[in-house]
């Protein structure tokens, strides 16, 4: 039955392919302008190769954490995502993997001082417990409750964050 | 029915059965490379989703878009110029050497007429003879023009294959984000099994 099936499909196929054939020569102008945009992206230096920011290789990178101008909150700069993300009340001398650090901030985000009568803020981001060790792998959908954020929030275990472990293990397993 | 009309209809169907079963023949082929060609947003993104970066369906989607228009320029790359080289040099020499359709006609038919013969009412082909319309000193027209007749066509299928690719991937995109994406690519280990089994 299913051969037969196949058989019907590809003698329809057959019977259409001209006109397939017919479809393809008047899409010959998209094509030629991919073709065209292509060659000036070359051009410029820009060669299509497929490479996205998500190819990057992950290195795990470890910086000083600042402390945000205002209020007990903390700026770190994930350069895969492009964005400054606030995590907990930390001093100077904290290290974080920026890769790791998408966390929450309490009272101020993105620069910009928070109402305080909301409570501490989240920013959509937590970490996935099955990922694998260093890799930032969660997306807003997935946040956790508040609850998993609270020692974060008033950064006594920053250190852990997400079960990732502080920035030492962070440079052993990218040796390893 | 005479013998002659029964020899005539006989070989029409030989000849009506033999291209149906060669272009069955294509057209499976053709569902093989299109479903090698879906598979080719999975052995793309494997890497990626591997790489750990990919954190929403707008990401992914980014990721086998951007990977997907990529392959279909560098596969553009020779096909497009070629097609424009070729169709030059064809309208040129048909325009420097061949003063009538009917001559281009005979040229691309490698220089060769049908003769028919009357069979049942029908007119079969017969056999094969020189054109008249190429003169003695333009058999090389009979050589060159199918030549640049073949590559033309040939370039112009590569070309619409290639259009079939960026069809299928986009179909694979959108079924790998209706599965979910992190599922298709937690779950399998490799390229070939991500997609069930399945005809089409």
């Amino acid at each position: 039955m299913k051969t037969l099936r196949n058989l019907g499909i590809d003698l329809l196929l057959a019977v259409l392919s001209s006109l397939l054939l017919a479809a393809g020569i008047l899409c010959l102008p998209y094509l030629i302008y991919v073709w065209i945009k292509g060659i000036v992206a070359a051009s410029k230096g820009h060669f299509p190769s497929g490479e996205t920011r998500f190819d990057e290789k992950y290195t795990p990178e470890v910086r000083n954490a600042t402390l945000d101008q205002e209020g007990p909150s903390l700026q770190v700069y994930s350069p895969t995502q492009n964005t400054t993300y606030n995590v907990g009340t930390v001093d100077n001398s904290t290290n974080i993997d920026s890769h790791d650090s998408r966390v929450v901030n309490n009272y101020y985000f993105n620069g910009q001082p928070q109402p305080r009568e909301q409570g501490p803020l989240d920013t959509g981001v937590t970490f996935d417990p099955d990922a694998p060790a260093n890799v930032l792998a969660s997306s807003p959908d997935s946040l956790r409750g508040p609850e998993d954020l609270r020692g974060i929030a008033d950064g006594s275990d920053i250190p852990q964050l997400g079960g990732y472990g502080s920035a030492d293990d962070g440079d052993k397993e990218q040796g390893s | 029915m005479s013998h002659e009309q029964t020899l005539g209809i006989i070989i029409l169907a030989i000849t009506i059965v033999l291209i149906v079963c060669v272009l069955l023949l294509l057209a499976h082929l053709d569902r093989k490379l299109y479903r090698w060609q879906k598979l080719g947003v999975d052995r793309a993104m494997r890497p990626t989703y591997e790489n750990g970066l990919l954190h929403s369906e707008d990401d992914f989607k980014e990721a086998a878009s951007a990977k997907s228009s990529a392959l279909l320029f560098r596969q553009l790359l020779i096909p497009i110029p070629l097609l424009v080289l070729l169709l030059v040099i064809l309208i040129s020499v048909s325009a420097a050497t061949c003063d009538s359709i009917g001559k281009w006609w005979a040229a691309a038919c490698f220089g060769l007429e049908g003769t028919y013969a009357e069979v049942g009412g029908m007119n079969l082909l017969y056999g094969l003879e020189s054109s008249p319309l190429i003169g003695d000193g333009e058999g090389y027209l009979s050589v060159l023009i199918p030549i640049l007749n073949i590559l033309t066509v040939s370039d112009l299928i590569l070309i619409a294959l290639i259009e079939q690719g960026i069809l299928a991937r986009r179909k694979r995109i959108s079924e790998i984000l209706s599965q979910g994406w992190r599922q298709t690519f937690s779950t399998r280990t490799k390229p070939e099994d991500t997609e069930p089994q399945k005809s089409e």
